[in-house]
Order: C-alpha cells, then structure tokens, then sequence
C-alpha cells in the first residue's frame, strides 16, 4: 500500500472507528432505556383503578342500601349494617393510603369528593362502634349523611375513570415510546450488524483473493521446484530432511515420504565422507561461518539408494526463517557430463595420438623415400662424373632427370602434407631479399638464356632488403614463379619487381610480380591455376614437366606466412603473378646465409679431413666419393658408436653425422662427441637426415650440431657446407672479386640504382676503414657490426675478398683476437684500394 | 370384681379416644371461636357436613407463615403473618382444582390450585402484629409474596390477592 493510500485507509478507518463508537454509546444508551421501562412494565404497580373507584362507590350504595334496610326491619340485627359500613370504611381506606391511587388526588374534584366522604366516615364510625341502641336511634342520621355525600361518590368514580384513562392513555404512550426506542434500538443494531457483514464478506473476500494469490504462488513454487530439473533439497539445521523434490526422489531413487524426516548425510552422502559434512555442520551450529555454504557450486560425491556412487555438482544456501536456519541444497547429478568430458577427453587424446602417429608417418615416409632416393642421385652423380660415352651421359643424365623429377614431387607432396596436417612452420629469420631474387635469377639464367628469354629484376621504391622472414619458402614460391614465367616464356622477357608497403595495421609487406611474355595463362584454366594438379596442356606437360602442384604449395606457403598470391589481369601478353609477403624490416646480420649459393663463388676450401658417420652403405659411399671428389680427406663410420669413438681419438676438420643408425643414433653420437672431450668435441658437426621436420632439426641443433643437411644430398649442398666450416682459408687463392655477380647485380638493380649503390659501398667502406685505423675509436662489438654490415655489402658487389677480409676481422673481434686482428687489418687496406678500382664500370 | 370394672372403663375410655381420634382423623375438630373461613367443594376432610370451618386458632394450628412485602394498597413493608394456602391445600387434601374465593363484599376470585406453593401465598391473619378488623381488609386477606418475585407484581395476581375472605369453594 502507497503512502497515500495508507493515509486514507487509516483517516477512513479512524473516521469509521469514530462513528462506529458514537453509534455504540447512543444504542447503549436506548438499551439501557429501554431495558428500564421493561423492567417496569414487567410489574404491576398498580392494580385497576377504576375497578377500585366505581367499586367503592358499589360498596357505598351498597352500604346506602343496608342502612335504609335497617331502618325498616324491625329486628335489632345490625351485624350486616356494620359489614356493609366497615367494607365501605376498608375501601375508601384503601382508596387513601394505596400509593397508585395518589395520581388522583392531583384533580381537585376528587380530592373534595375524597374529603367528603372521610368527614362521613369520620362521623359515622363512633356511632357504628357503639352499641345497637345507639346505632339504630341514629339510623336516620347516617342515612340522610351517607346520602349528602352520593354526588360526591358518583364524582370520585367519574375522575377516577378520567384519571384512569389519562394514565391509560400515558401508559400505552409509554408503551409507544417504549417500543419505539425498542425498534430504533434493533434498527441500529441491525444496520451496524449489517455493516459488520458487508465489512466482514469483504475481509472475507480479500482473504479469499490473498489466499487464492498465496496457492497460486505456492503453487507456482512447487511446481518450479517439483519440475525443476535439479533436486531441490530443505533441511534443518539438524540435518533433518524438510522437503525432497520430485528430482531429487528420482536422482536418489528415494520417494519423499520415505526420507523427509530423515537425517540428510544417511540418505544422500556417501559413508566415507559423512564424517566430514558432519563436522562441518557441527562447526557451523557452534557460530563458525559455514564455509559449504554459499560459497558457490562444489562437485561432490552422491550415493544412490542402491549405493550408487555418483559426481553431484552441488550448492549449499544458508536460509533464516522464523524456526531457525535452514539448508537449501540444490544438486545436479553430473554423471553425465562427467562421462562426456572422459569420453572427450579420450577422443581428443586418441586425435591427438592420431596426429602424432600421422606426423610420424610423415617423417617415416620423408625419411623412407628419401634415402633410397638419395642413393640413385648420388650413385647417378658419381656414374656422371666417371668416364662415359656420349650415349651413356645421355642416359646418365636423362636418369638424373627422372629422379630429380621424382625427388620434386616427393617434396612436393610431402610439402602438402605437412601444410594440410598443420605441421608447416614458418621460420622467421633475417633474410636479404635481394640476394634471395638475385640467386634465383642466376640459377634460371642458364635456362632463360638457352629460351632466348631475359631476366631482370628491380625495386619499386624504397628498397628494403632486410627483413624478417621465412627464406626457404620465399625462395620456394619465387623458384616456382619464376621458373614457371621462364618456362612458359620463349624469345620474351620476365621482369620481376618488389616493393615495400605499409600496412593498415602499421606493419610492412612486400609485393613481388614475376611478369612475362611468355604464352600466358588459358582464360579457364586462370580460375584453378593455385589448385592441386592442375597444369597447362598435357602436351606443355610433357615437354615442361610438372607434377602441377608448384603453384598450389606456393599458395600454401604463401598463406603460412600469412600473405596472399594471385594473378594478375592480363594486359597483352604473358602473364602476371604477384606474391604479397607480411614483413618486418630488420638488421642485417652477421652470416648471410643463402643455402643456395652459385658455383660461380669459389671458395677456397684445402681438403679437409672429414668423418662422415652413415650406416646405410651406399648412402655412406656416396657421400664419401663426392668429398673425395671435391679434394677432401674422408674417414667412415657405419654406427653412432664407432662414429663417436673415432671422433674421440682424431680431430676432423668437419663431421658429417647421419642421424637415423642402430646402436647409438646421431643425436647421441653429437651429444657423446661434445661432451666426451675428446679432440673432436669442438669439430662442427652437421646433421645428415631425410627428415626436414623443423622441430626436429631444431632438436640437432640443442644437441650440439651446427648445421643440418637434407638427403639426399648434393655436390653443392655438401660444397657449402664444406666451404661454410672451412678453417682455414688463404687469400691467395681468394679472387678479389666476382666479375660475373657484379655484372649480374648491376642488371638486376639497374644502373642508376647500381651507381647509387656503389657509391654508397665505397662511402661506407671508406669510414670504416678510417675508423679502424684509428685504434681505440670502436669496441670490439662495433668492429664486428661494422665489418658484417660492410661485409654484407662487398658481397653484393661480388667483392670476395674484401667480404672474406672483413669477416675475419669480425670473428676476431667477436673472438677478441688482436693480433688476428691485426693481421687482416694490415690487408685491408691493399684489398680495399683493389676493390674500388674493380669497381669502376 | 373392682379390677374387671376398672379395667372395663379403661378399655371405655381408650375406645372414646381412639372414637374421638377415629372422628378427627376422619374430619377435623370443630371451631370453638368465631369461623373466619369455611372451606366447602371437594375437600377431603370437613367438620360441618360437606364444610370445613376454621377459627382463628385452627388456622394458626394449620400453618404460622410470615411475609415480609411491599403492596400497591399499602405504604412501607408489611408484615404479615397467616396459613400458607399451601398447608391449607395440603391439610384439606386438595392437590388440584381451583380456590374459588370470596369476600364478604361478595368479591369473587379463582385462584388455581397450582398457586398454592411453597414461598408462596398466604392467608393472612394478623397484620403487623395486629389482627386486621373489617374496616381495614380483615379479617383474612390473601396476601402474595410480592417482593419476592417480580412475577407476583401483577394484575392477575393483585386480584387475587383477595381481602375481607370468608368463604373458599374447591372446585375441580
């Protein structure tokens, strides 16, 4: 109820009370009336008057009567004459002293007639007393007297029937009045009965309706609570049970007569953990804050009636009522979900299997095909380079073909593999873009150049050649590109251009376009040029040669970097690819490290003395022939043991270590080799596996290998890797300088760039080699940041020697060797001199 | 022969006893005073024919009540003193019917037998003290016990509470 309304209830209530109180006193008032005057209508308080007046004036005559009698008889008998007197004496005595008769004495007639007849009373009573003689001589007296006073009789009886009718009349009047208040009297009691039992239907109804409203919400309740899908369950503070819901009847399989009233931990807790609710409920009685309580959902252990166990997830409220606290417990049989979530967890442990076991059997399948690949390639290498006829060359090199061919598509397909199965990994190391384009374009050019096809290649823009990426699968993508615009290009030209770009987001991409002249893409086939096997005309196949999944693994790769290929409209002739590479510009670093490097550099490498650690004999052999070939010393193992025992007793100058062999495995032949102590411990180290998984080669690295090496393996592979870890190096065998790179690098930049270039090449070095002079200028940390940097671009410009030179120092800053130092230092400045006149156009 | 005589006239006069005892239970004694009331109809003793008579001393033999009232005919509490009609009925033998009352003015009153109780009316003979003379209600006057019962305060009652009573018929 509102203020308001509460305002007027109460004022109409206080009203109602207030006039309900003043009705009550006024019917009192009447009641008390009226009860009076039937009080005094219960008795009599007079007799009839009238009766009473005209019989005295009977008794009178009567009286008259006897006395003329007398007169007449003769006899002396005057005993009736005395009775008739004395009657006549009692009456009017009567008429005097009886209180009801004192209303008429108020009239004035009455009172004379009244007097009159008391003087003859008066008079006569002495001679009736006295003796009979007396009496009769005075017979004639009385008479004559008792006649004088006849109209004062008649008089006394007419205002007494006057008097009578007055009180008659006053009397029914009174009556009236009586009745009346009577009737005014019953009236209100009635009307206020009757306003009562309006008042009290419409209590009456407002209880009904109030009532109605608390069964449909208790209703309600219950039927939420006996519906509901979770069991509800009430107790005492005792742990006695108040009320058990039709859930909570069919999680227990309990009906709920059999248990309200029972203790709550017998019925629904499990033996062994009873003890411990008990306690806590215990503490809670004793005032400690229940900490069960409130607090949330808790997984618990229910039991079943037929002493099933099961996971319940379970809150607990607190609950204060008149009768002291209760516990409502709602609980959830979680048997279900509890199964599901096993059952899940089994399926994605058993998914997860699943992938492992697939990962597995990519790398078994790598490794599987790839060693006996890598021993046809290998012995087909060697066959070619022993002396043949013409014929058997060609049949020689047509067998390379094939199996390189064959070799391709394994990767290819196992490249797809390992994208679909989620396991690509993305490297992101520094790469230079430039050299990455311009060593592609120099392993294309012999092609192109057969085609009557030219290359070139240039930035758009600000060039940025650093930066973070992933250069095996650039160089994959760009390979793919490239060789595809070269192979579908005859007598035309491909021109390939980067530029750098900023992102919405703020960061940097790089946008390569291969474009040609070539015979372009067929305008159905442009749709599904990225998908599987798809490849031109099966004519153009065969004569290319493709297993149609280059572009589709580019795609692949493309998005792995989280980039994007595509193809561009034609405008004329050839077609236009575009790769965009999310980027980010970094420092140059101290090693360059394009694997593939051009036959074209030279390295100087002595023989070096070289264990090669292999267990598959023919792979082993292959290996060892080609570093024969190149001039090195080779010693063999056959098992990680042996490999390692070796390796213990003789220093190497390079261990080349398989990593799949009985007995003791490559990685622990590494891991006993570094940490045995021995003289090789120090030796690098590079891992030969058919496994290019990168967790793995990661793995290699963590045991103490240097570098890894993917069968099968090839002349230049094992070149590099010779000339990458060779100590010892002369300069008289370095050239100064690589004629052909610069050539290649001046078409590729363009001249303008190139001079630009170049200038700034000989800019830098200049300042370096004043600041080297200068000794004390840089510390050891800036030396070899210096030198790397201007190392990095001696390289460009096919400065050899200036780039080894530089190098060396580096190391020997990094290895804080001054008098290392020194030495290249003091040859710097003749190489340099050299250098700059080499680089003149 | 003395002894048989004497004893003769012993058995005479136990015989005259009992004859006279025999008389009286059959009816009552005879009134030597003045007869205040005589009581006829169908009453079962009687002592002058088919009546019986009473004198002031053989009513006081019957019954002494006393009423201590008010009345509308007089002024102030009254004593009274009389025969309670109850004992009257009861001496006479009358258990039902209707007292037919007269007064010597030949006023004329039934009054049922049924009124006869215990606490109930009486038969007045002596008014404070006094016997009452003609003049004033006497001799005999029934009077009822007013202020002892409202139901007694009314007109029905105060006409039978008859004064100046000589005569009582039974009737049934």
């Amino acid at each position: 109820m509102s203020n308001t309304t509460h305002g007027r209830f109460r004022a109409g209530l206080t009203f109602g009370i207030m006039a309900g109180l003043v009705a009550l006193c006024i019917i009192a008032l009447m009641s008390i009336r009226v009860v009076r005057d039937l009080r005094l209508l219960e008795t009599a308080n007079s007799d009839n008057l009238q009766w009473t007046v005209t019989q005295s004036e009977v008794e009178y005559l009567g009286m008259l009567v006897e006395v003329d009698r007398a007169r007449l008889r003769e006899t002396s008998d005057l005993s009736d004459l005395r009775r008739r007197f004395d009657i006549f004496y009692s009456r009017m005595a009567t008429l005097k002293e009886a209180p009801s008769a004192s209303a008429l004495v108020e009239s004035e007639d009455y009172r004379t007639a009244l007097n009159a007849a008391q003087r003859f009373l008066d008079r006569t009573v002495p001679l009736i007393d006295g003796d009979d003689e007396t009496l009769r001589a005075s017979l004639a007296v009385i008479s004559a007297d008792a006649r004088d006073i006849r109209q004062n009789m008649r008089k006394l009886a007419s205002t007494g029937l006057s008097e009578f009718s007055k009180t008659a009349e006053e009397r029914r009047k009174d009556v009236a009045v009586t009745l009346f208040r009577l009737a005014v009297v019953a009236i209100g009691l009635i009307v206020a009965l009757a306003l009562s039992v309006v008042h009290l239907f419409r209590l009456n109804r407002q209880k009904v309706l109030r009532q109605k409203a608390m069964v449909q919400t208790a209703n309600r309740l219950n039927t939420i609570i006996s519906t509901s899908l979770d069991a509800v369950i009430v107790c005492d503070a005792e742990g006695r049970i108040l009320e058990f819901n039709r859930a909570a009847e069919i999680i227990f399989d309990r009906p709920a007569a059999g248990v309200i009233g029972k203790n709550l931990l017998k019925t629904t807790c499990p033996p062994e953990l009873r003890s411990g609710f008990l306690d806590k409920l215990r503490r809670y009685r004793e005032g400690e804050n229940p900490r069960f309580a409130s607090r949330g959902r808790m997984e618990l252990q229910g039991i079943r009636r037929n002493g099933d166990r099961f996971p319940a997830e379970v809150a607990v409220q607190v609950a204060h009522t008149a009768d002291g606290h209760i516990f409502i417990i709602f609980l959830r049989d979680i048997s279900a979900q509890v199964r599901a979530e096993t059952e899940l967890v089994q399926a994605r442990d058993q998914a997860l299997a699943g992938e492992r076991t697939k990962t597995e059997f990519l790398a078994t399948m790598s490794h599987e095909i790839r060693t006996p690949l890598n021993g046809l390639l290998g012995n087909l290498s060697l066959l070619h380079a022993t002396k043949l006829d013409g014929r058997q060359k060609r049949i020689v090199e047509n067998m390379v073909k094939s199996g390189e061919l064959l070799l391709r598509h394994v990767s290819d397909v196992l490249d797809i593999t390992r994208y679909d199965t989620g396991h690509l990994r993305v490297d992101h190391v520094p790469t230079h873009l430039d050299r990455l384009v311009r060593d592609l374009i120099d392993s294309q050019s012999a092609i192109a150049a057969a085609k009557g096809t030219t290359l070139s290649w240039r930035w758009i823009g600000e060039p940025m050649p650093w930066v973070e990426s992933d250069p095996d699968r650039l160089l994959h993508i760009l390979q793919n590109l490239i060789a595809n615009a070269v192979k579908f290009t005859h007598d035309g030209h491909v021109s390939i251009t980067a530029e750098s770009m900023h992102t919405d987001e703020g960061g940097h991409e790089v946008l390569f376009r291969v474009r040609d002249t070539g015979i372009g893409i067929a305008s159905e086939l442009r749709a599904t040029v990225f998908d599987d096997f798809v490849t031109g005309n099966t004519a153009y196949d065969r004569e290319f040669g493709g297993t149609g999944l280059g572009l589709s693994i580019a795609r692949r790769f493309a998005s792995a970097m989280g980039g994007d290929i595509g193809l561009d409209e034609p405008d004329g002739l050839g077609a236009a690819f575009w790769v965009r590479i999310p980027v980010r510009p970094t420092d140059p670093i101290a090693e360059s490290t394009t694997r593939k490097q051009t036959n074209d550099l030279q390295t100087s490498t002595i023989g070096l003395n070289i264990l090669v650690v292999e267990d598959n004999e023919i792979n082993r052999v292959v290996a060892c022939e080609m570093l024969q070939a190149a001039g090195h010393k080779v010693t063999e193992a056959n098992d990680g043991k042996a490999g390692a025992a070796l390796a213990d007793r003789t220093r190497f100058d390079l261990i080349l270590m398989d990593i799949s062999m009985p007995v003791m495995d490559g990685r622990a032949a590494t891991r006993a080799i570094r940490n045995g102590g021995g003289k090789s411990a120090e030796t690098p180290i590079v891992a030969i596996t058919a496994n290019a998984m990168a967790e793995e080669q990661a793995a290699f690295l963590e045991d103490g290998m240097d570098g890894v090496l993917t069968k099968p393996l090839s002349d230049s592979a094992l070149a590099e890797i010779t000339g990458r870890y060779a100590v010892a190096e002369s300069t008289e065998n370095t050239p100064l300088s690589d004629a052909d790179h610069r050539h290649q690098t001046r078409v590729t930049f363009g001249e303008e760039a190139y001079e630009k270039l170049v200038g700034k090449f000989i800019a830098e070095s200049k300042i370096l080699i004043a600041e080297l002079s200068e000794n004390g200028t840089l510390s050891n940390a800036q030396i070899e940041r210096r030198c790397h940097q201007v190392a990095g671009s001696a390289a460009i410009f096919g400065a050899t020697a200036m780039q080894q030179n530089l190098r060396a120092i580096q190391s020997a800053a990094k290895g804080d060797d001054p008098a290392a130092m020194a030495v290249h230092l003091s040859e710097l400045g003749l190489i340099w001199e050299k250098t700059k006149l080499s680089l003149q156009p | 022969m003395i002894h048989q005589f004497w004893r003769a006239i012993a058995a005479f006069l136990v015989g005259v006893i009992i004859a006279t005892a025999g008389a009286n239970a059959n009816g009552l004694e005879k009134p030597k005073g003045t007869v205040l009331l005589t009581v006829s109809g169908a009453i079962s003793k009687t002592n002058a024919g088919e009546t019986a008579r009473f004198d002031l001393a053989m009513l006081e033999a019957i019954d002494s009540t006393v009423i201590e009232t008010t009345t509308i005919w007089t002024d102030g509490i009254q004593h009274l003193r009389g025969v309670s009609l109850a004992a009257l009925t009861k001496a006479l033998g009358v258990n039902s019917g209707t007292l037919r009352a007269k007064a010597i003015n030949d006023y004329v009153v039934e009054i049922p037998v049924t009124d006869a109780v215990e606490g109930g009316p009486i038969i007045a003979y002596e008014l404070n003290g006094e016997q009452m003379p003609l003049r004033n209600k006497g001799p005999l006057w029934i009077v009822y016990p007013f202020d002892t019962d409202v139901a007694y305060k009314s007109e029905q009652i105060y006409t039978r509470s008859i004064w100046q009573l000589d005569r009582i018929e039974v009737v049934q």
